[in-house]
């Protein structure tokens, strides 16, 4: 159950960096030759650069950058974020799968 | 789904769902054979999994988590503690946190420290203490039967 301790901490006297990768599943509203416009269920600060999968036949993965995040209304009434992203690079990777 | 020459175009009917892969820096401060406690620059909203990688002794661990919880830490501007369960939804391996995890609380349980065990597995870092995070009264687990009905 989230949020139960059930195991006894240990805290590390020297701190290790990493990073954690996190996904969101987002739809795609709009997709222009610079940019794409997606529905996110979380905000995301502008200026930060993430990954655009693709899924299908033709795996597809675009660098983007986050240039605007606003509140929209969807038409089931649930929030979403719409972020306008940045297509960074000349070419999308093709990840066969 | 159809693409043009540089491979952004897509036609009607296209696959309307993607996915957004974001890679957030993180400090590992605290573990438990359960899961860990990571320090952030941005809010991640429990209930959100993703892929933890660290490197320890020059090996990059990798294990899947859930964060259970995330704070803005009291005083700084943008410093959040993320409690995040470490999922078995992988093989147990010598390139899993959980086994880094394991061995840090194994030799502090022992104190035999890095003599213990094969020296190609990783000796963890140093341990500052058993339990050094229980005197957090705010976050102490509830007391009494697991489920009141």
């Amino acid at each position: 159950m989230l949020g139960r301790r059930k195991h006894s901490r240990f805290l590390l006297s020297e701190r290790v960096e990493g990073s954690l990768r996190l996904r969101d599943e987002v739809v795609i509203e709009k997709w222009g030759e610079q940019e794409v416009v997606v529905l996110s269920p979380e905000p995301i600060r502008p200026e930060e650069r993430l990954t655009l999968e693709i899924p299908g036949n033709l795996h597809l993965r675009v660098n983007v950058r986050v240039s605007e995040s606003r509140p929209a209304v969807t038409d089931d009434g649930s929030i979403r974020h719409r972020l306008r992203l940045v297509i960074e690079g000349d070419a999308a990777e093709t990840v066969s799968i | 789904m159809s693409v043009s020459n540089n491979g952004y175009r897509h036609d009607a009917g296209y696959d309307r769902v993607g996915t957004l892969v974001r890679l957030v820096p993180v400090t590992l401060v605290e573990v438990s054979r359960g899961g860990c406690r990571l320090e952030c620059a941005g809010r991640i909203e429990p209930g959100t999994s993703g892929q933890l990688a660290i490197e320890l002794q020059g090996l990059m661990r990798i294990d899947d988590v859930r964060v259970a919880r995330c704070q803005q830490l009291v005083g700084a501007s943008a410093v959040y503690h993320v409690g995040a369960e470490l999922l078995r939804t992988r093989r147990l391996g010598r390139r899993s946190v959980r086994m880094a995890v394991r061995k840090i609380i194994s030799v502090h349980a022992t104190g035999v420290g890095h003599a213990h065990g094969n020296n190609s597995e990783l000796p963890p870092p140093e341990i500052q203490g058993n339990e050094a995070s229980e005197q957090s009264v705010s976050r102490a687990p509830p007391a009494g039967p697991e489920r009141g009905s």
